[in-house]
């Protein structure tokens, strides 16, 4: 090992001194590591290190709620008097010719202050309306599911692209160095993309917790034991801690001999971290996902009494838990709202499930103070035809529907754009997906057009060559 | 880093290899010991444990392959059942090949780096089996049980170590 000294050349000078960095990122997280009893949160170290923002950031973090299937907007958040009113008239667009105008069998009222419109279908969140966002004019390129959803999650359903959670973490980092800084909570079968790093180095993808596909998972979710969330190889079946602990001095001392030997090895560096944010991990994920320390009147706030809301409840209390820990964005999803047919049972059933768990989220948010710097994001894919299907249900539609966000400094009871008076097509304050992209980075005190990677030759960015922040909507 | 690899050497040091096989995503999830050449992908459907180790995203052309560290696979080596087994396997074979405890590390070494062991490492080899072994015993297990289990986890400590994973 000695033997080149006598060769000490300028490159090997440099090549030792970097490889020292080693050492000194071990001294760094091994003196984070005794701070963590006092369960600061230190920020990660390395590409994971907390970042400034562009800006002075609206929103510090973001909670996700995807509705796979694309829940209809005409039935929910967008008022359609006219509709209701040509119901049974002749449409004028879609799919099926002579499809005939659905007014929805929903009733509508007018909520909080702002007197925004809601269905009935929602009676729990629109006790937040002075809260929500409403984004009526949205729209996006493709009246499919798979491509819609990955272009929600990624702008681009064409190509692999970085997901817009992978963005916000390589923008912002990561505010605690025990966890992952991106979490997918119960992520759909097939959706490897939408949480995917693509191009961004893969410590920007999520993190996925929970049933993530696979017939196992499927199998232990009809157990019925009610913890369907779980972090893949989190425990070892056979180790208690300390063992685990003596078992990993002993990795690491033959990892710190290899990067003594070895003039440059920074790949050794990465491991000597990585096994200890992973060790950090075992401790501080299962308890933060044992939802046992919470009391039963915050249980009851989400809907987790063992009915139809306590899935989904579990998740918006985990995604609580996880935001208070220090998680920059964490996605949940919610799927079935393809309601092609039989409209009239199914969407209430969905809407049962979601209200009750949304609404606790909010309210849970804003008496911890977290509502105002946590951006709250509520989108399918795309909505739903004005006219019916079968009778009794609706297709698909991209050319106009509605999402919502609350908190994290945009402005409540608002509602910004407007399809046209049946519902079909946006008309007013359009807001495609690279708009919408755009709008959530700002607030995030990121500027799309400056959040750029550079891959295969050029810079890329999440909103491509588009994107429209929509400064109205700004609080 | 890329898992393909190290998932061939692990199999292959423990030494439960078997070879002629054609390998689906299915079997991989699976506890198989196969060494893969081939590997059949759906293009949604990328086993975890590679999608884990920067395994080249099917439906992206990817010209150089990414390399990094992420905790996921930390978690994958220390304490996944099939990373467990090898270093199962592994002890195993040792204890068929010598009852000396210093010729077993010795062996260790040469199985899973191709080298001889220096005598610093043989010395803190030995000082690993016996500390583990006492904090075990002191946990209540029995003493050659937790002898064994301390042989157990040396293995594995060896199979997920930066010098068994990376190439000099």
């Amino acid at each position: 090992m000695m033997s080149n000294s006598e060769l000490f050349s300028r490159r090997t000078a440099l090549k030792s001194i970097s490889s020292g960095f080693g050492y000194l990122a071990f001294a760094a997280l091994a003196d984070q590591q005794a701070r963590a009893e006092k369960k600061t949160s230190a920020g990660a170290p390395g590409p994971l290190a907390a970042r400034e923002p562009h800006f002075a950031a609206r929103a510090k973090r973001v909670i996700f709620l995807s509705m796979r299937g694309a829940p209809s907007h005409v039935d929910t958040f967008d008022y359609k008097p006219q509709l209701t009113k040509d119901d049974g008239k002749e449409g004028k667009f879609g799919r099926l010719r002579g499809g005939r105008l659905l007014g929805s069998p929903w009733e509508f009222s007018q909520h909080g202050e702002s007197g925004l419109w809601i269905s009935e279908l929602m009676p729990e969140i629109s006790a937040h309306a002075d809260e929500l966002c409403l984004l009526s004019g949205m729209h996006t390129d493709l009246p499919n599911h798979p491509q819609a959803q990955v272009q929600m999650h990624t702008g681009n359903h064409q190509f692999v692209r970085p997901s817009l959670g992978a963005w916000a973490l390589y923008g912002l980092g990561s505010e605690n160095a025990n966890l992952p800084g991106f979490i997918a909570l119960n992520p759909g079968n097939g959706s490897a993309q939408h949480f995917g790093s693509a191009f961004l180095p893969a410590i920007y993808q999520a993190a996925r917790f929970g049933a993530a596909g696979g017939r196992r998972n499927v199998a232990r979710r009809g157990r019925g034991s009610g913890r369907q969330e779980s972090v893949p190889n989190i425990k070892n079946p056979s180790l208690e801690t300390d063992l685990q602990r003596l078992q990993l001095d002993y990795v690491q001392k033959l990892n710190r001999a290899k990067l003594g030997r070895d003039v440059h090895q920074p790949a050794v560096e990465g491991v000597i971290e990585s096994f200890e944010l992973a060790f950090r991990m075992q401790d501080e994920v299962p308890g933060l996902m044992d939802l046992s320390d919470e009391s039963k009147q915050t249980l009851a706030l989400y809907g987790i009494d063992g009915s139809a809301t306590e899935r989904f409840g579990r998740q918006c209390l985990l995604a609580r838990r996880f935001v208070e820990a220090g998680v920059r964005f964490v996605e949940l999803s919610h799927g079935n709202w393809d309601h092609h047919r039989n409209l009239s049972e199914d969407l209430p059933a969905r809407c049962n499930e979601i209200d009750k768990p949304i609404a606790g989220l909010l309210t849970d948010l804003k008496r911890r103070d977290l509502l105002k710097d946590t951006l709250v994001i509520w989108a399918g894919e795309f909505g739903r035809t004005p006219h019916g299907q079968g009778g009794d249900g609706r297709d698909h539609n991209n050319k106009g529907y509605t999402t919502w966000m609350a908190g994290g400094g945009v402005k409540g009871g608002f509602r910004y754009g407007a399809t046209d008076a049946h519902g079909y097509e946006a008309v007013a304050g359009k807001m495609h997906i690279h708009d919408w992209h755009a709008t959530i980075l700002h607030l995030l005190g990121l500027d799309h057009e400056k959040l750029t990677y550079r891959h295969a030759g050029r810079d890329f960015r999440l909103t491509d060559v588009h994107g429209v922040v929509a400064k109205k909507i700004l609080a | 880093m890329d898992l393909e690899r190290p998932r061939g050497s692990t199999v292959a040091r423990a030494g439960d290899t078997v070879v002629g096989q054609r390998l689906s995503p299915e079997l991989l999830n699976r506890q198989v010991t196969y060494r893969s050449v081939y590997l059949p992908f759906v293009r949604d459907g990328l086993p975890e444990s590679l999608a884990l180790f920067d395994a080249a995203d099917p439906n992206l052309v990817t010209g150089e392959r990414e390399s990094t560290n992420v905790p996921g696979q930390a978690l994958y080596l220390m304490n996944n059942g099939f990373v467990l087994r090898r270093g199962d396997v592994m002890a195993q074979r040792l204890i068929e090949e010598t009852p000396e405890a210093e010729e077993r590390i010795r062996l260790a070494f040469k199985l899973a780096y191709g080298r001889k062991a220096s005598t610093l490492e043989v010395e803190q080899g030995r000082e690993f089996l016996w500390s583990f072994t006492a904090a075990a015993v002191k946990k209540g297990e029995e003493r050659s049980r937790a002898g064994y289990k301390a042989l157990r986890v040396f293995c594995q400590a060896l199979l997920v170590s930066a010098e068994f994973r990376y190439l000099n």
